[in-house]
């Protein structure tokens, strides 16, 4: 169970790189709802090294940590962990950058789902939430 | 439905993939057993704990036994589609700005 996008930009992976990581608050489309914060949606970083921060900035100074730089190698990947508020396990996003001729191929992975799409059910108790009995799987299995 | 039998029906990538056929469409024994290295009798113990968990269910067809999801199993495969179809769409529309922003701005 994978998302998997992928789109074409006429610039060379390094500078495609650059721009989706360094000046990813330029170009996120937090105004148009792609931002947790809504109406106080600011600003978006992307943290340059393995362990860094994927992280909101809202209008009233307040962080929100969407998840953790997993792999940091420019021009070719970055990787990071992506979790909802609602739900209990993060989910992991892989990006990464191909020449394409004079341009270069961005793809998106996003991986994940056993874990946790809906735990907005939550409410709901146990008895139809796929995703927390998933959850609780994963979590369980990976104790083991 | 006691939780810890559900977790149990989930804890295997062999029951997890026969949810995902049977999530596609109905199918007779035979053909839910098709493409496993393991042996039909193994694939029926798993077919049992699918159905004690309340995820599948099984009908008599003549003499052939047919599968399909139950509705529980239903309704949680549906929610993760349909969360797998947002996050999707949200992907495009991100990779369309970051598109439109690098090619008129770089």
């Amino acid at each position: 169970m994978t998302i998997r996008k992928a789109i074409r930009v006429e610039r060379s992976p390094e500078v495609v790189f650059r721009v989706f990581t360094e000046e990813i608050g330029k170009w996120w489309p937090l105004k148009e709802g792609f931002s947790f914060g809504g109406d106080k949606a600011k600003d978006i970083f992307i943290e340059g090294r393995v362990g860094g921060r994927f992280f909101e900035r809202f209008t009233d100074g307040t962080e929100f940590e969407v998840g953790r730089i997993t792999a940091f190698q420019p021009p070719h990947v970055v990787a990071f962990t992506w979790k909802d508020p609602n739900w209990e396990a993060p989910t992991q996003v892989e990006v990464k950058f191909a020449p394409d001729g004079a341009g270069t191929r961005v793809e998106v992975e996003h991986r994940g789902w056993e874990a946790g799409p809906t735990m907005q059910k939550q409410g709901q108790g146990y008895s139809d939430g796929w995703g927390i009995i998933l959850v609780r799987f994963t979590t369980r299995a990976e104790a083991a | 439905m006691p939780i810890d039998t559900t977790i149990g029906a989930l804890a295997d990538s062999t029951r997890r993939e026969l949810l995902r056929r049977l999530a596609d469409k109905p199918c007779r024994a035979g053909e839910l057993a098709e493409g496993f290295t393991i042996s039909r009798p193994a694939i029926c113990k798993h077919t049992r704990m699918l159905g004690r968990a309340g995820l599948i269910r099984a009908k008599k067809v003549g003499r052939e036994r047919i599968y399909e999801l139950a509705p529980r199993g239903q309704l949680a495969v549906q929610e993760l589609i349909r969360t797998l179809e947002e996050v999707g769409a949200f992907w495009d529309g991100t990779l369309n700005a970051f598109k439109r922003f690098v090619e008129e701005n770089r």
